[in-house]
């Protein structure tokens, strides 16, 4: 099943995918293979981004729910997703007590 | 490019779908954590594109070219796409390819019919299809062309 699917054309827009590229200052022409190759890659990244951020949860002994705190992890945890950190803001619990 | 800020968003049924298929069933995903994941994959697409440009830009090129775009995943650390994108590729350019060729056969095969049935005293209305006997067509005379319609 894994095979056929990679090796099915991609699910994701190319028109849509080539407006965010375009939308990348200087970029002007984008190949067509450019452009397949950048729709497959980012379909293979949010199953990669599935997977792990399911695994982080699952350190956690919870492998039935993914959530957001999951995904947080990740990009803290995990040196490829570093580029997020910036849609990643750090979550700070407050705690109120009286000193 | 972009005019509004949801233009660079990536169908969420699309992600959805990518999310459930990546999953072993059973396995409950927020709506936040949904929609974190599409636009994560936004923001993945920039970055690529970018580091992928530097590497168009330092060999001269104004084209980003699909050499470009695996170099910039390999910086990025996400080596691991680059086999399977590199077959995925070839299985892509040869699908485009066969398609090309097929439209060329159907458009050689198209005119070797009319050619043909030129040679044998008959023209095919382009539209319809439809043989038209040339005698009878002189009938008509005074350079009328019944134009059949369906």
């Amino acid at each position: 099943m894994e095979e056929v699917r990679n090796h099915k054309s991609v699910l994701l827009p190319l028109s849509r995918v080539k407006l965010i590229m375009k939308s990348s200052p200087g970029v002007s022409y984008i190949g067509l293979d450019a452009l397949y190759v950048m729709a497959k890659s980012t379909e293979m990244f949010v199953q990669c981004m599935a997977q792990h951020s399911l695994l982080e949860g699952a350190n956690g002994g919870d492998v039935k729910n993914l959530s957001y705190g999951n995904l947080a992890q990740l990009v803290q945890n995990n040196k490829s997703f570093q580029f997020l950190a910036g849609l990643y803001p750090h979550r700070v619990n407050l705690v109120f007590g009286v000193s | 490019m972009a005019e509004r800020p949801e233009d660079l968003n990536l169908p969420n049924a699309v992600i959805s779908r990518i999310i459930k298929e990546a999953l072993p069933e059973g396995v409950n995903v927020s709506k936040e954590a949904r929609s974190a994941i599409a636009r994560s994959a936004s923001v993945f697409v920039l970055y690529a594109t970018s580091c992928a440009k530097s590497f168009a830009v330092q060999a001269k090129r104004k084209t980003l070219a699909a050499g470009d775009v695996l170099a910039a995943l390999e910086e990025m650390e996400f080596e691991q796409f680059v086999q399977s994108l590199r077959d995925s590729l070839e299985v892509y350019k040869k699908e485009i390819k066969g398609k090309k060729e097929a439209s060329e056969q159907r458009k050689r095969n198209r005119v070797e019919v009319t050619v043909e049935q030129q040679a044998d005293g008959q023209s095919v209305d382009a539209e319809t299809g439809v043989m038209v006997d040339e005698g009878e067509e002189a009938e008509y005379g005074g350079g009328v062309v019944m134009e059949m319609e369906n």
